[in-house]
């Protein structure tokens, strides 16, 4: 007996082994692992938005193409028990289809076809899908308490702000591993298809999408499960003598850095928000070439990218309250939970104080670059957004007066309607301030880019865009060039005009090829093609791919080249220049470039216990959430009538076995007679 | 301890004394052992009767932490949330997703 009972174990043994070399090696007969985009979870003071799944779900694969494919989804699925993920266009996706799919109760997951292939635009998209607010961020704005607030996004669906408890994965095939993923389900599909979803085996997916942060920001920031929405925001100047006394009034030149969608991994932002800083660096490249050094005019010019705009104007919102209160270091000894190496002070954790050479008060102006692409414009003109007629007014007639030709710069509210500042950083300078002066170019009039704040702004016409970017940049550069020489007209130097080439590249370099030459002149970069331009999580001393661009590209031409003799002192790395200085295209230059920290105004840092609070619930909040790796594979399920007979068979099976060996048992003992 | 049909009822009652008294020391598990492991002697004519009213107050006293305890835990399930930080600073291992 004490034999048997031995072999048992040793048998079982063995096989449990077994059972686990069997599992992993039969893994990839069953599933097909692919690459994902998934629609996350995010939070903030109220709440969370965006996609989840608290289990693993899965379905069989359905195609849904048209609105009336998902209004009669549930009387035309085959089966009533089955579970379905169906695979949508992108410009279907909207919190009211969510809904009716949702109610079926056969929902398990959506999978979005952005784009069917390499180059954007197919299959044939709306003239406009815009998955944020009718208002974006109108509620953190300068017009936040007004009660007739206009409606910037009338298109807008708000699907970013919609919380969802399925996962909703998407489709691009904008490079080797998403194309493959592309055509995985795609084949999987048309399989269904040809099956007519009833003869199985059928094709399914299985999903799992698990997001750890829950309830609301303060929530999740006290248990250390999110981060706050933000990154690195960049300002430069080209005056290197900057203070906070010296009277000159400053020039705000402004755009933003990131932009926003439902997948935050193919968040691109053609017209929003690229077009407005391609702009930015050619005003910047423009003016860099006047030949009186800008430097020396009665006024400083001062350009700011921001970062996390898209999330309640972070950036701005941080910078303006930074530079307009105070700063006061209490550089503590012992404990410090400032993460940055080398802060200029620990508590606020900054990087440099630099910042505080920056007068609010000096402010006179505020110059903004909004989409400017004109890549769906019907005229070729820009409008210039005014808060009051009055206080911008002679501003505007600068800029009105330096269009050019096709691409003129109309007064926005020439039609006599008007609207205020379409959603810009410029309202966060205004909200402190309301009689800066500010300017909001845009080539849109009345409402927002059809697809603000989407997946679909992803399609650039280079040729159209950088004429159009380039036209306005030289216009801009112009009034600037005037602005800050306290002058309304002139004759402006030939030199100070935008190079459209730059333009070119610079638009390219941003949307489609980060590893572009333009690029490389200033650091190495290897097989980074398109980046996403979500500004990501804020960490201290983090620096996106973006910001590191925006700091090289306005420190290289706001910047001061130190001089060995005749020619500018070389470098590899920033340990071969002097303090204070940076190694920007192989020489080691002086100037006044720096980062800024931006994440939620309503997020603030603990320096006791070294986690972010929620300082202020009415500021912006936006957290996001941690998960475990996403993921969406493949497989073949077989009929419910093929399962029911499978498990029959297998209990009949297990039965049979316990009575043959209870028997076998008795007849052995009888038999051998052991133990 | 020697076998329950070895005992004299007056053993028996202090056993069932001892082990209601101990169950005063956040042992509701101690009174339920108390009534499953007495209860059959009440049938003997020689323990005395007050080992019932030990018994009784014993599944009383494990009643009443039953509730408590099922409250307490139906409470904390479905308010956790609710209660923010105060219910994470008590909680062991905190659910992520929820």
């Amino acid at each position: 007996m004490l034999l048997l009972s031995l072999l048992l174990c040793l048998a079982c043994h063995i096989h449990f082994t077994n059972a686990q070399d069997i599992a992993t090696s039969l893994y990839p007969y069953i599933y097909t692992d692919l690459g994902t985009w998934p629609c996350v979870r995010l939070l903030n003071a109220t709440g969370s938005v965006g996609c989840q799944s608290t289990s693993g779900t899965n379905g069989i694969l359905y195609q849904l193409n048209t609105q009336d494919d998902i209004e009669n989804f549930n009387q035309n699925i085959p089966t009533s028990w089955e579970q379905w993920v169906v695979v949508i266009p992108y410009g279907l996706l909207t919190p009211s289809n969510i809904q009716t799919l949702e109610s079926s109760k056969r929902l398990s997951g959506v999978i979005a076809i952005i784009n069917s292939t390499a180059t954007p635009g197919s299959p044939s998209r709306p003239s406009s899908y815009s998955p944020e607010s009718k208002c974006p961020n109108c509620e953190f704005g300068l017009y936040a308490n007004d009660a007739d607030q206009y409606t910037w996004n009338p298109n807008g669906n708000s699907m970013i702000y919609e919380p969802i408890n399925i996962p909703i994965f998407a489709l691009d095939p904008i490079d080797v591993l998403s194309a493959t993923a592309y055509r995985q389900i795609m084949e999987n599909l048309n399989y269904n298809i040809e099956q007519n979803y009833r003869n199985y085996p059928l094709r399914a997916v299985d999903f799992s999408l698990f997001m750890w942060a829950a309830v609301d920001s303060a929530t999740c920031l006290r248990r250390g499960w999110c981060f706050p929405v933000g990154g690195s925001s960049v300002y430069s100047t080209p005056s290197p003598n900057l203070t906070g006394n010296d009277g000159k009034p400053i020039i705000i030149v402004s755009a933003t850095m990131d932009s926003r969608s439902v997948f935050h991994d193919l968040t691109l932002g053609v017209e929003n928000d690229i077009s407005g800083m391609v702009a930015m660096f050619a005003v910047a490249d423009a003016l860099s070439k006047s030949p009186t050094s800008v430097a020396s005019f009665p006024k400083h010019i001062v350009y700011t990218l921001f970062n996390g705009e898209a999330w309640g104007y972070s950036g701005s919102q941080r910078f303006v309250n930074d530079i307009s209160t105070p700063f006061q270091c209490q550089n503590i000894t012992g404990t410090n939970t400032c993460p940055i190496k080398g802060a200029a002070c620990t508590q606020p954790c900054v990087r440099d104080t630099d910042f505080t050479n920056i007068n609010f008060d000096n402010i006179e102006s505020v110059v903004e670059f909004s989409s400017v692409a004109q890549s769906n414009a019907s005229g070729k003109g820009f409008w210039a957004h005014t808060d009051d007629s009055t206080t911008s007014g002679s501003l505007l007639q600068l800029f009105v007066g330096q269009g050019n030709g096709t691409y003129s710069i109309q007064d926005a509210a020439s039609d006599g309607v008007h609207r205020k500042l379409p959603p810009s950083s410029a309202q966060s300078f205004l909200k402190k301030k309301r009689s800066i002066a500010s300017i909001v170019l845009s080539d849109f009039h009345t409402s927002l880019d059809g697809y603000y704040h989407s997946d679909y702004d992803d399609t650039l016409d280079l040729a159209t865009a950088s004429s159009a970017i380039c036209s306005l940049a030289s216009s801009a550069a112009r009034s600037i060039w005037l602005s800050a020489q306290g002058l309304n007209n002139g004759t402006v130097p030939s030199q100070v005009t935008a190079d459209c080439n730059l333009v070119a590249s610079l638009l390219d370099c941003m949307t489609q090829n980060y590893s572009c030459s333009l690029i490389q002149q200033y650091y190495g970069v290897n097989n980074a093609a398109r980046i996403s331009h979500y500004s990501s999580v804020f960490s201290f001393g983090g620096v996106s791919l973006l910001s590191l661009f925006a700091f090289n590209f306005l420190g290289d031409k706001n910047g001061v080249r130190r001089m060995n003799g005749t020619s500018p002192a070389s470098c590899q790395s920033i340990t071969e220049c002097q303090a204070h200085e940076y190694c920007i295209r192989g020489t080691c230059v002086s100037t006044l470039t720096r980062y800024h920290d931006a994440y939620g105004a309503g997020i603030g840092y603990n320096y006791g216990t070294g986690l972010f609070d929620v300082i202020d619930e009415s500021a912006p909040t936006w957290t996001e959430s941690t998960w475990n790796p996403p993921s969406m594979r493949v497989y073949t399920v077989t009929s419910t009538r093929h399962q029911v007979v499978e498990l029959v068979i297998g209990i009949l099976w297990l039965v049979s076995s316990i009575i043959i060996v209870l028997y076998l048992k008795r007849y052995l003992k009888k038999t051998l007679k052991i133990a | 301890m020697p076998s329950l049909d070895k005992m004299s009822g007056t053993e028996i009652l202090s056993v069932g004394k001892k082990m209601f008294y101990g169950g005063f020391a956040f042992l509701p598990l101690l009174w339920l052992v108390n009534v499953i492991y007495l209860w059959p002697t009440l049938k003997r004519t020689d323990v005395p009767a007050q080992l019932r009213r030990y018994l009784i107050y014993s599944i009383l006293g494990c009643l009443a932490w039953f509730i408590i305890t099922t409250t307490w835990y139906a409470l904390f399930v479905n308010k956790r949330v609710t209660w923010g930080a105060t219910a994470d600073r008590i909680t062991v291992v905190i659910p992520k997703g929820v």
